[in-house]
C-alpha cells in the first residue's frame, strides 16, 4: 500500500515533472529537507503542507491522505456553447466558474453534513419529457425552479457570479445552478437541458469530448421535447399565427425566439415567414410590441427580475441557520447566499465562554 | 498536565506587534504547544518584516505535534465547519488540525485553545476546549506575573491600532482598569 509521501512523488512526476522538488517544498511552506524526510516517510507532513501540494498539483486532498477518490468530489455537467459556424462546443468560462461551484458545494456540505441522511430523490425521477411534464404540471415554466425543488427534489440555485447552468449532486442533494442573467427563457431552457443531465446521470469526469458532445446533443433534444412537445408544435397552423399569438406561444412556454426556430426548423419542411422574421429579433422586442399585458404590473419585467434575482433553496438556508444556531458552522457562508454583510446578518448562535483567567494560571503554575 | 494550545497565528502576531514574545513565554511557562499547520504559518508570516519576533515561537512551542492518518481525515472535515466562500484553499488548516488532535488523543480536559478567532472558538467550544484569547492572556500578565496596567493599556493601544478589538467592557482606559481588576 502506498503512503503519503509515494502519491505526493506520484502526483508530482504526472501533474509537474519538470517542477524542481526545491521549488516544490518552498510553494508548500517547506524547507527542501523537511520535502525530503516527508515524502520519504520519516517526517509526517502538516495538513497544510499537504493543502498547498494538493493546489499545486490540482489534485484532491482526501486522495492525498487516503489514496481514495474523494467521496465529495464536485463532478459537474455544464451546459456548453455551440458554435453554429465551426459545429464545437465549449464552456469558456469554466476556470472561473471553478471557484463559485466550490462555494456553492461547500454552502451544500456545511448544511448537509450527512449525505447518507437525504433522501434519494433520483429514484423517484420520471424518465421521459412526457412524464416530466406530468409531474410539474401544467404551466410549469412559470415557476419551473420551484416546481423542481417540491416535485422533483432537485435544488436550483441561481448566481450572477456563473457563466453558465451546471448541474452535480453534492452532500446528497442534485443542484442545477444557473447563471442570474435576467433571461427567463435562457434559464428555463439551462434548467430543462441541466434536468437531462441529471435525470441520465451524466456526471463523469472522464468522458471523451465525443460522448460529452453527443450528451449535450441529447440535453437540448431532452430540452426542447420538454418546453416544445413535438405533438403541440405540429398542431399549431403555424402559416395563419399572428405576431399577436406567436409573442402568447413564446411566453406561455418561457422560450426564446430562436429557440422556437430552431425547433420548428428541426420538426417542419419550412421555416414558417413570421417565426424567420422574428427570430432575428430579440425576444423581448417581439413580447414587448404583441404581448397583451393586463394589470398595472408589467408581466415581462416581473420575469426578467425574478431571473436575476440571487437564489438559495430556502431549504437550504434553514439548514445553515440550524447549523448557525448549533454552533456547527459560522454565518458567513448564510451571509454570502443572502449577499449581505456576515456583521450585519443577525442570527442565534451559541456564545463562546472564555476560560475563567484564575484557573487557566493556575493550571499553568503562574 | 495543562496544554496551552495555540491553533493558529492571531494571538501569536499580537505578541509579536507588541513585541513581546518573552512575555508569552512566561505565561506559556512551559505548557504551550502547537500543531504542525501553525507552525508553518507561523514561519511564513515571521518573513513579514514587521513580525521578525515570530521567530521565537518555535523555542516556546517546541517540536510541533503532528497529525496521524485519522487525524488528517478529520482534519478534513473540520475544515468545512470553518470555511467561508472565497476562502483560499490552505485555510483554516492550523485551527481544524488542532482540534483534531485534541479530541482524537483525548486532551480536551486538561487544553486550553487560545485564539482571537470567533469561529476557531466556537469550533473548539463545541468540542468541549475551554478557550482563552489574546486579553485574557494580558489579564494573567497583570493578575500573576504583575505586568503594570500603564504598560499593559500601551499595548492595548498598539493592538487597536493593528485592527484588534479589545473586549466590550475594556474600550477606555477607567473601564479598562476595572476589567484588569475584575
Amino acid at each position: 500500500m502506498s503512503s503519503i509521501g509515494d502519491r505526493v512523488l506520484q502526483i508530482l512526476a504526472r501533474v509537474c515533472p519538470d517542477l524542481p522538488h526545491r521549488e516544490v517544498a518552498e510553494r508548500a511552506g517547506m524547507t527542501p529537507d523537511a520535502f525530503s524526510r516527508s515524502v520519504n516517510d520519516k517526517r509526517q507532513f502538516a495538513s497544510i503542507e499537504l493543502a498547498r501540494i494538493a493546489e499545486i498539483t490540482g489534485t484532491d486532498l482526501h486522495w492525498l491522505v487516503t489514496g481514495q477518490p474523494d467521496p465529495s468530489r464536485l463532478i459537474v455537467a455544464a451546459r456548453h456553447n455551440f458554435d453554429q459556424a465551426t459545429g464545437l462546443r465549449s464552456v469558456p468560462g469554466r476556470t472561473h466558474d471553478e471557484q463559485v461551484l466550490a462555494d456553492i458545494a461547500l454552502a451544500y456540505r456545511q448544511a448537509y453534513p450527512r449525505p447518507e441522511d437525504q433522501p434519494d430523490a433520483a429514484a423517484t425521477w420520471p424518465k421521459t419529457a412526457a412524464a416530466i411534464r406530468g409531474a410539474l404540471g401544467d404551466a410549469f415554466v412559470r415557476p419551473f425552479a420551484k416546481l423542481l425543488e417540491e416535485r422533483l427534489g432537485i435544488d436550483v440555485v441561481r448566481v450572477k457570479e456563473l457563466s453558465t447552468a451546471y448541474s452535480f449532486t453534492v452532500a446528497g442533494r442534485p443542484v442545477i445552478a444557473l447563471p442570474a442573467t435576467g433571461s427567463w427563457f435562457y434559464e428555463n431552457w439551462s434548467m430543462a437541458h441541466e434536468l437531462r443531465h441529471l435525470l441520465n446521470g451524466d456526471h463523469d469526469d472522464s468522458l471523451s469530448a465525443d460522448d460529452a458532445a453527443g450528451r449535450e446533443q441529447a440535453c437540448n433534444a431532452f430540452a426542447a421535447e420538454l418546453l416544445l412537445p413535438a405533438d403541440e408544435i405540429r398542431a399549431v397552423d403555424w402559416e395563419s399565427v399572428s405576431d399577436a399569438e406567436l409573442a402568447r406561444f413564446i411566453w406561455d412556454r418561457g422560450v426564446s425566439t430562436a429557440a422556437l426556430r430552431h425547433r420548428l426548423e428541426a420538426l417542419l419542411p419550412q421555416l414558417p415567414a413570421r417565426v424567420a422574421r422574428w427570430a432575428d429579433s430579440t425576444t423581448q422586442r417581439l413580447l414587448r410590441y404583441h404581448l397583451p399585458i393586463d394589470g398595472e404590473l408589467d408581466a415581462i419585467t416581473t420575469r426578467m427580475d425574478e431571473a436575476a434575482q440571487r437564489r438559495f433553496p430556502l431549504a437550504l438556508q434553514e439548514a445553515h441557520l440550524k447549523q448557525v444556531e448549533d454552533g456547527v458552522i459560522g454565518k458567513a457562508t448564510l451571509a454570502w447566499m443572502l449577499d449581505v454583510d456576515p456583521a450585519e446578518l443577525e442570527v442565534d448562535s451559541p456564545e463562546v465562554a472564555q476560560a475563567d483567567a484564575d484557573e487557566l494560571a493556575s493550571a499553568l503554575g503562574l | 498536565m495543562t496544554t496551552l494550545m495555540f491553533p493558529d497565528t492571531t494571538v501569536l502576531i499580537n505578541f509579536a506587534h507588541i513585541n513581546r514574545m518573552d512575555l508569552l513565554a512566561r505565561l506559556a511557562n512551559g505548557n504551550g504547544r502547537w500543531c504542525a499547520s501553525v507552525a508553518s504559518e507561523c514561519a511564513r508570516s515571521a518573513r513579514q518584516s514587521d513580525l521578525t519576533a515570530l521567530d521565537d515561537a518555535g523555542d516556546i512551542f517546541g517540536d510541533p505535534l503532528r497529525p496521524d492518518p485519522a487525524e488528517y481525515q478529520d482534519t478534513i472535515a473540520l475544515r468545512d465547519q470553518l470555511a467561508a466562500p472565497g476562502d483560499a484553499p490552505s485555510k483554516h488548516f492550523g485551527e481544524a488540525e488542532t482540534v483534531a488532535i485534541i479530541t482524537r488523543r483525548h486532551l480536551n480536559l486538561n487544553c486550553f485553545f487560545v485564539t482571537d478567532d470567533r469561529d476557531a472558538a466556537r469550533l473548539a467550544s463545541r468540542n468541549g476546549i475551554r478557550v482563552a484569547d489574546t486579553w485574557l492572556l494580558l489579564r494573567i500578565a497583570h493578575r500573576r506575573l504583575g505586568l503594570d496596567a500603564d504598560v499593559l493599556w500601551g499595548y492595548v493601544q498598539t493592538l487597536q491600532r493593528q485592527g484588534r478589538r479589545p473586549p466590550n467592557e475594556a474600550r477606555d482606559r477607567s473601564s479598562f482598569d476595572k476589567w484588569l481588576s475584575a
